[in-house]
């Protein structure tokens, strides 16, 4: 029998989390099949992004091969903001690696616009409509006639827990309803189901977890329970010789401050911005020599490349180590707030580096790191976003004892393509 | 120097296609409808329709950053604006149609010829011949090579239009296509229901159509100062809402009107389809985040523009009669027929105006320049403001020098308007916001339309129709007669002292 490969993905799900969960019964399921598999800590990339992770999980490549550094970037020659999407995408993801299979994948995310695809696929968040999500076309028919939808509705948390939630359940529901349809349609050699309530929850409703008391913490357990039940679904479906690899692209903590890194450089004088009433990357002023894209990405503002441009190639290294001080000096109350620091030689390679930022910051636990300018001060309390991601607690399963072998001990989100590989 | 438009962004440019916001922090995504930003975090995603390799962005990019809006006359203009004229046949849609072709822009417009019909229907007639759709449009080909993509349709047949529009997807929509009159809407209820129908209902049904096909379009719509009538207050015709600084007090209280639609005092049928216009559109740009401007235009006169000048099958139509001449056209045409100039009641009323073809200019100006997303906007569009009596004095002179007796009457007020009233109208966007300076002085235009007019045939094309220059048509329904109250000669008469205000600055 051939080797069919099936991928899992739960967006933001941490590995301390769920290893929680499957000791204390939420998600019982998974405390089972643990025994059967590798169970990893996962390196998320960095900066850890879902566009950044989900686009190295489907290529098995670095940011340096595959050109997507987060969700924005800057228009070449403009402080214009913009949103790259899976047309930017510079490295092949798997299901192009082998066209002569048929794939199907719901859900995964920065996979937008769908690819024309042997087989099926749409697209998961962020996708700004169905239509141009899903392929081929009587694909997207077939979803349109489920209802099927690739999110909830954000703005609802800004009106009510309950009102999200709900709605986030509705899009789980239909979603479960198409995977299911299509998994047992048998018609696939390669099948991918990101589940992304995950992410939301965490952003959301994190503290509700943390606080047993709080009225919402039985809606955060409802939601892993209900994966727990897709979970135990999908291996009792897969076959016996099916590869199963289950993965998440970030793990996630709660907020403690926000750290608005471009008000940082701005008193510490790296950074001016024009009053023009908008602050945003347009209002870059005359003399500013750095600033910080979401969330933490350190830009140089090199002649040349930007309008306003004023570093030159020669200027790098003096500036990188007077930044470098900078943040390393950054304090919250007592505390240090930038755990690691890496120029990005370090963390990358291939033909995509130069588009790369300069320098990139991994922040201590609980601050989250933040690219906006429109903030006035340094550090902000956290709002309705409770949950930031975490770089260093994603997870990886892989299913079958005798696969262990081929996960090395410190996984990071670009090996999962080459371990599916050495296992076929 | 950069020009008046130089900073306006993506976000005002018909071309950026909203494609959805973005709360990237939780990676989260809202509902696309959604255009307005999401409180800090929120970032607006567009598409260019012209420049699709940059993919989704911010709408940030500048006019002048932008290497589809290049320099034109009067500032930035897209390159190949496809801009529609609806009511492309008339007074107005024909030299804008003109003027657009020639400078660059890509005209289409459609027409029903309701305009031919209903000054038949009244038995005048243009006084500058105008030759027939086809005609004209050959004449624009051979004399400046433009290729108009022209549609014989009403408004109100809407899956024409539908069609029309999905296949031009006009990135700016000009809507002159109403009936212009106010004595026509008077002249019984059938006229009334006829106008209210043809211009209400028809603006409506374009709103429905422009959201499901072309939501980014900007729509340039047709009001009149006629909307606001003329508050016995002499508080101020601000331009469509009120400024942030006024206030309503009462009882010792005190509320802010900022923003607030300021009140409308129609004075005919045909005024108050354009207020109902108005709330329409108002409330699509609020429903549906459609963009308008509703120009608030003040009475248009004159014959020139450049390109209609250039060749008599360009020129444009200029009527006369009590239904559709407009008031200095009416009074130019008097002159040379030897009648005296018809004022109504006391001639003390004052209105706003400008002539043709400063009002081409910032019809390029409004087109050039477009809201944002949701932003229905208002311009009173008016260079001067005189008095009826003053106007008439200004006519006598200028015929003076074409070697003219002209005398003034006075008749019955057909009317119901106040005649004497303070007025104090606010126009300050087209001057300071859009870069325009009024060029034609009254007495250049109204010279230039006496030098076309007194051309024999065209003398002759007056008197032809110089029975349909009397007003018949009353406020209350009857036909009759207004009878002279006085006659006299230009200089004789000292007039009331109450001047109007246009308040520019
Ligand atoms: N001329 C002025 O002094 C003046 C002043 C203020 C406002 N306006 C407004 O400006 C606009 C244009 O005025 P104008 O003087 O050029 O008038 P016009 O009558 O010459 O032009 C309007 C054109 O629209 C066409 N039209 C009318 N209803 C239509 C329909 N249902 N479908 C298709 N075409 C239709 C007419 O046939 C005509 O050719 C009008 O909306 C008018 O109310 C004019």
């Amino acid at each position: 029998m051939k080797k069919r490969v099936i991928r899992v993905g739960i967006d933001g799900a941490s590995f301390t989390r769920l290893q929680t969960m499957a000791d204390e019964g939420v998600m019982p399921f998974l405390g089972r099949l643990r025994q059967a598999g590798t169970l990893r800590r996962l390196m998320a990339s960095i900066p850890d992004n879902s566009a950044v992770s989900w686009s190295s999980i489907m290529t098995g490549k670095n940011p340096g091969e595959h050109g997507i550094f987060g969700f924005t970037d800057l228009i070449p020659g403009t402080y214009t903001m913009r949103f790259p999407n899976f047309r930017n995408l510079k490295a092949a993801p798997f299901w192009r690696l082998e066209p002569e299979k048929r794939h199907v994948v719901i859900n995964l995310p920065f996979s937008y616009p769908a690819d024309g695809i042997s087989g099926r696929m749409v697209s998961g968040f962020i996708s700004p409509n169905l239509e141009n999500a899903a392929s081929p076309p009587e694909f997207l028919e077939y979803l349109k006639a489920r209802h099927y939808r690739i999110d909830a509705d954000t703005r609802k948390i800004y009106q009510s827990r309950a009102l999200f939630y709900e709605d986030l359940m509705a899009v789980h529901e239909i979603r479960c309803r198409v995977y299911r349809e299509q998994f047992s349609s048998g018609d696939w050699d390669t099948f991918m189901i990101v589940f992304t309530g995950s992410d939301r929850i965490g952003h959301y409703l994190l503290d509700a977890w943390e606080d047993p008391g709080d009225p919402d913490h039985e809606r955060f357990l409802e939601y892993f329970r209900a994966v727990d039940r897709e979970l135990a679904w999908i291996m009792e479906h897969a076959g016996a010789d099916d590869i199963v690899v289950m993965m998440s692209d970030h793990g996630m903590e709660r907020v403690k401050k926000e750290v608005n890194l471009n008000y940082l450089l701005e008193t510490g004088g790296f950074l001016s911005l024009a009053d023009t009433g908008k602050r945003g990357y347009t209002a870059i002023a005359d003399g500013t020599k750095a600033f910080v894209l979401e969330p933490s990405r350190v830009h140089l503002n090199y002649t040349g490349r930007y309008p306003g441009g004023t570093v030159t190639a020669g200027d790098r290294q003096a500036l990188l180590e007077e930044l470098k001080a900078l943040f390393r000096g950054l304090t919250c109350e007592g505390e240090p707030v930038i755990r690691e620091m890496f120029p990005r030689e370090e963390l990358y390679s291939g033909p995509a580096l130069e588009e790369a930022p300069d320098l990139l910051l991994v922040p201590h636990t609980g601050y989250s790191l933040r690219g906006t300018l429109a903030r006035d001060e340094l550090f902000t309390e956290p709002d309705t976003l409770v949950g930031m991601h975490r770089g260093d607690d994603a997870f990886l399963y892989v299913h079958g004892r005798e696969h262990a072998g081929a996960v090395p001990e410190h996984p990071r989100v670009e090996d999962i393509q080459s371990i599916v590989e050495k296992i076929l | 120097m950069s020009c008046f438009n130089a900073n306006k962004t993506c976000w005002n440019c018909p071309a950026a296609v909203f494609k959805g916001n973005v709360d990237f922090r939780a990676c989260g995504q809202s509902q696309d409808e959604i255009k307005a930003k999401l409180g800090d975090e929120g970032q607006i995603m567009i598409e260019c329709a012209r420049r699709p390799d940059l993919g989704y962005f911010e709408p940030s990019i500048t006019f002048e950053q932008c290497p589809e809006w290049i320099e034109g006359e009067y500032g930035l203009q897209l390159k190949n604006m496809r801009v529609m004229i609806l009511g492309m046949d008339g007074y107005l849609g024909w030299a804008l149609a003109l003027k657009l072709g020639r400078m660059g822009f890509q005209v289409s417009g459609i027409d029903n010829y309701t305009r031919r019909d209903t000054v038949a229907e009244k038995g005048a007639h243009t006084i500058v011949p105008i030759e027939r759709m086809t005609e004209r449009l050959h004449a624009a080909s051979e004399i400046y090579g433009l290729n108009f993509n022209y549609r014989r349709m009403d408004i109100r047949e809407r899956d024409h239009l539908a069609a029309f529009l999905d296949e031009v997807k006009p990135e700016a929509i000009v809507h002159y296509a109403e009936i212009p009159s106010a004595p026509y809407s008077m002249v019984d209820a059938d006229h009334a229901i006829e106008v209210q129908d043809n211009n209400t209902l028809g603006t409506l049904g374009l709103l429905w159509l422009i959201k499901d096909i072309v939501p980014e379009t900007s729509l340039i719509k047709l009001g009149t100062m006629g909307e606001y009538g003329a508050p016995l207050t002499g508080r101020p015709l601000f331009e469509g809402m009120f400024p942030a600084d006024a206030t309503l007090t009462w009882r010792g209280r005190e509320w802010s009107l900022g923003g607030e639609i300021t009140p409308r005092d129609p004075v005919s049928f045909y005024h108050v389809s354009k207020v109902q216009d108005t709330y329409n559109v108002y409330e699509s740009c609020k429903y549906w985040w459609l963009r308008s401007y509703d120009v608030q235009q003040g009475v248009i006169y004159g014959v020139h523009t450049e390109e209609t000048a250039k060749d008599p099958r360009l020129r444009t139509r200029f009527d006369i009669d009590e239904w559709f001449g407009t008031v200095i056209n009416r009074f130019v045409a008097q002159a040379i027929a030897g009648i005296p100039l018809t004022i109504y009641g006391t001639g003390e009323q004052i209105k706003g105006f400008i002539a043709l073809e400063d009002a081409m200019e910032c019809m390029v100006r409004l087109i050039t320049s477009p809201p944002e997303p949701g932003q229905y906007d208002v311009v009173n569009q008016v260079s001067g403001i005189h008095k009826l009596n003053e106007i008439a004095e200004i006519i006598a002179k200028v015929g003076k020098k074409h070697g003219l007796k002209v005398e003034i009457q006075r008749v019955e007020n057909p009317r119901v308007e106040t005649e004497v009233h303070p007025l104090e109208i606010v126009s300050r966007k087209l001057p300071r916001e859009l870069g325009f300076n009024p060029t034609v002085l009254v007495e250049k235009e109204i010279d230039r339309v006496f030098t076309l007019l007194m051309q024999p045939e065209l003398t002759s094309r007056i008197k032809e129709k110089a029975h349909t220059i009397m007003p018949k048509t009353r406020w209350t329904g009857e036909k009759k007669d207004s009878g002279v109250i006085e006659k006299y000669k230009p200089g004789e008469k000292t007039y009331g002292d109450h001047h109007g205000v246009l308040d520019t600055e």
